[in-house]
C-alpha cells in the first residue's frame, strides 16, 4: 500500500493528469447538482420542438421539445453509474477469477484460460441481450431494476482481460520469496492471494480500471444507441446521440442534438483514457523508458 | 511446422465447436420461442411452425440435430426472415460486410502505420504530441459521434460523398473511413511504441553509424521488428472489422450484416445468430493462426511448436 501516495505525487505532476482529474469532477458534479438547476425535467415536453440553443435552453430542445441539457445531465448519471457498476462487476469476476487461475496454475489454471478464451470468440452482444431478454419478465414494470440489470449485464461482458492481466501478474508474483515466506509460516491460500497478493496487484487493477471504465460506458451507448440500453422518456449519452443521428436529413440540420451529446461523452472518455494512460506510465515500470 | 499447424487447427475447431454450443444453449435459454412475439397463434399452427424450422423436441434433440445439420454445411432456415435460408442471408450479406470492412482494415492499417512511424521519428516534436492526440482523441470519441458529424459535414453541406446507402465506389469512403478511425488511431500508438523501443537498439545505432539514410532506417531495418505487435493485433482486428460494424452499418444504411444480427438476437433468431457466430469465430480464428504464421517470416527467431 505505500506505493500509493508516490504515485500520487507522480500523477499531480503531470499537467494533463490533473486537467483531467478537474474535468471529471466537474462532469461528475455537473451529474449530481445539474439536473435539479436547470429548471426542467428530463422527460418534461414543452411546445417548442427543436429549438436551437438559446438562453432558454442552453443546448436547444429535441423532437418532443425536452431540454437537451437537462437531458444530457440526467445521461450523465446514467452513463457514469454504468461506467462505475460495470467496471466493479468486471473488476471482481476478472480479479477473483484472475487470481483464482493464476495461484492454482497447473491444469486448473490451463483449463480456466481455455474457457476465457473460448468467451473472447463469442460476440459480447450476444450475453448482453440474452441476458436483458431473458430476465426482462421480471424487470417489466419498474425502469430502475432493467437499469441495475443493464449495469451488471454490462459488467459482466468486460472482466476476461481483467481476468488475463491479473493472472499473469499472479504468476510472477506467487513465485517470489515473501509468497514463499507466507506460506511457511502456515498462511491460508485466501489469505495469501487477499493480504499479500491483492496489493502487489492494485497498480495493474487501478491502471486497467480507468480504461474499463471508457470501455462499459462505451458498451452501454452502443447498446443505446440500438435500441436496447436506455427506454425513453429516460436518458444516457448513447441514447441522446443514437436521437441526434436519428434526426440528421437533409431539409433541416439540428447539429445541437449530436453535438451536445458527443462532446460530454468524449470530454469524459478523453479525460478517461489520458488518465489512464498516464497512471500506466507510473505503474508500469516497462513503459517509463519508452 | 505440421505438427503447428495440426495442433493449431484440432484447437480452434474444438474453440469452433464450443462457441456455436454456447451460442446455441444462450439462444435457447431465453423464454418463449421465436413466434410467441406475434399475436397467439393456434397451438396446432404453432406446432407446425416448430416443426418446420426443427424447434420442437427436447432441447438436447434440437442441439444434436442443429449440430449433424452444421457439419453438412447446412445452417437452416431463418425464423425471422421467412423462407429464406440462414446461408442465403450470409451469401447476401456477406459480401458487403467485407467489402466495408476490408477497405476499414487497408486505411486503419495505412493510416496507423504512417503516422506512428511520424510519430516515432519526430518523438517529443511537435509532430509526435499532435498525432497522440489525435490517436487518443479518435478512440475516446465513439465511431456514432463522429460518422453522424462526417455525414453532416462531408455529405450534407459540403456535397462531397453520398449521405448513405450502398451502389457505388464514392458510398464506401465516408462508411469505411468512420469504421476505420479509432483503429488506425490504435495502431498508430502500437506501432509508435515499438518503433521507439526499436530505434533504441543497438544495430540501429550500428546501421546509422554505417551512414545509412534515415528513411531506410525506418522503413527497411526497424519497421521490420517494430510492426510485429501491430501484426498480432491485426489478427482480431481483422475479424472484427470484416464481419461488419453493427453501428456503421446502421448509420450509413449500408445492407451488411450486422442489422440482420441485431435483429436477429431480438427476434430469437437462434439459427440466423449462429450462422453469424460460426463465421465470426471461424475468421477469428483463421486469422490468429495467420498471425502466428506470418510472425516467423518477420521474426525468424521465433520456432512454431
Amino acid at each position: 500500500m505505500s506505493a500509493t501516495p508516490t504515485a500520487w505525487q507522480r500523477l499531480m505532476r503531470h499537467p494533463t493528469a490533473i486537467i483531467c482529474l478537474v474535468v471529471l469532477a466537474v462532469i461528475v458534479l455537473a451529474a449530481i447538482l445539474g439536473p435539479s438547476y436547470t429548471g426542467y425535467g428530463y422527460a418534461q415536453t414543452t411546445d417548442q420542438q427543436f429549438a436551437s440553443p438559446s438562453f432558454e435552453h442552453w443546448c436547444g430542445t429535441d423532437l418532443h421539445g425536452r431540454d437537451l441539457l437537462t437531458r444530457i445531465l440526467f445521461g450523465a448519471r446514467v452513463s457514469l453509474m454504468v461506467g462505475l457498476i460495470g467496471t466493479l462487476v468486471s473488476l471482481i469476476v476478472g480479479v477473483a477469477y484472475g487470481m483464482i487461475a493464476g495461484y492454482r496454475g497447473g491444469r486448473v489454471d490451463a483449463l480456466m484460460m481455455r474457457f476465457v478464451d473460448v468467451l473472447y470468440c463469442l460476440p459480447r452482444l450476444i450475453y448482453i441481450i440474452v441476458l436483458i431478454t431473458s430476465l426482462s419478465r421480471f424487470t417489466k414494470n419498474s425502469p430502475e431494476a432493467r437499469l441495475v440489470l443493464l449495469f451488471t449485464g454490462l459488467g459482466i461482458m468486460e472482466w476476461l482481460t481483467m481476468a488475463r492481466i491479473v493472472r499473469g501478474q499472479v504468476l510472477t508474483l506467487k513465485e517470489q520469496q515473501f509468497v514463499l515466506a507466507a506460506r511457511t509460516l502456515g498462511a491460508s491460500a485466501p489469505r495469501i492471494l487477499i493480504r499479500h497478493l491483492l496489493p502487489n496487484l492494485l497498480g495493474v487493477i487501478i491502471v486497467y480500471l480507468t480504461l474499463t471504465i471508457p470501455t462499459v460506458i462505451l458498451g452501454e451507448s452502443f447498446l443505446s444507441f440500438l435500441g436496447l440500453g436506455i427506454q425513453a422518456p429516460q436518458s444516457s449519452w448513447g441514447s441522446l446521440i443514437s436521437d441526434g443521428a436519428a434526426a440528421i436529413n437533409s431539409v433541416r440540420i439540428y447539429w445541437w442534438l449530436i453535438v451536445f451529446p458527443g462532446l460530454a461523452m468524449g470530454a469524459t472518455l478523453l479525460s478517461l483514457n489520458l488518465l489512464g494512460d498516464h497512471l500506466r506510465d507510473i505503474f508500469d515500470p516497462r513503459t517509463t523508458k519508452a | 511446422m505440421l505438427v503447428f499447424f495440426i495442433r493449431r487447427i484440432l484447437g480452434g475447431l474444438l474453440t469452433l465447436f464450443i462457441v456455436i454450443s454456447i451460442t446455441f444453449f444462450l439462444m435457447r435459454a431465453m423464454p418463449g420461442n421465436a413466434f410467441t412475439k406475434e399475436r397467439k397463434l393456434p397451438p396446432a399452427i404453432e406446432k407446425n411452425l416448430l416443426a418446420k424450422y426443427k424447434l420442437d423436441g427436447t432441447v438436447w434433440q434440437q442441439y444434436r440435430g442443429y449440430m449433424s445439420d452444421v457439419l453438412q454445411g447446412d445452417l437452416r432456415l431463418s425464423t425471422k426472415y421467412r423462407s429464406r435460408t440462414v446461408n442465403e442471408v450470409l451469401k447476401q450479406t456477406l459480401p458487403v460486410s467485407m467489402t466495408l470492412g476490408g477497405v476499414a482494415f487497408l486505411i486503419a492499417l495505412a493510416v496507423g502505420l504512417t503516422l506512428g512511424c511520424l510519430a516515432a521519428i519526430g518523438h517529443k516534436t511537435m509532430l509526435d504530441r499532435v498525432s497522440m492526440f489525435v490517436a487518443v482523441l479518435s478512440v475516446a470519441i465513439p465511431n456514432f459521434v463522429i460518422a453522424p458529424l462526417a455525414i453532416l459535414f462531408f455529405a450534407l453541406y459540403w456535397h462531397i460523398f453520398p449521405v448513405a446507402g450502398w451502389d457505388s465506389i464514392r458510398h464506401v469512403v465516408l462508411p469505411a473511413t468512420c469504421l476505420a478511425l479509432p483503429f488506425a488511431a490504435y495502431v498508430a500508438r502500437l506501432t509508435r511504441n515499438s518503433m521507439l523501443e526499436v530505434l533504441n537498439q543497438d544495430y540501429i545505432r550500428t546501421a546509422r553509424a554505417k551512414g545509412v539514410a534515415e528513411a531506410r532506417v525506418v522503413l527497411k531495418h526497424a519497421l521490420k521488428v517494430a510492426i510485429l505487435p501491430v501484426v498480432s493485433f491485426s489478427g482480431p482486428l481483422a475479424a472484427n472489422l470484416l464481419t461488419g460494424s453493427l453501428v456503421i452499418e446502421q448509420i450509413f444504411k449500408v445492407p451488411g450484416v450486422g442489422a440482420f444480427f441485431v435483429n436477429g438476437v431480438l427476434n430469437r433468431d437462434t439459427f440466423l445468430v449462429g450462422g453469424v457466430v460460426i463465421v465470426y469465430s471461424t475468421l477469428l480464428i483463421l486469422f490468429n493462426i495467420i498471425v502466428d504464421v506470418l510472425y516467423t517470416f518477420l521474426d525468424r527467431r521465433i520456432q512454431l511448436a
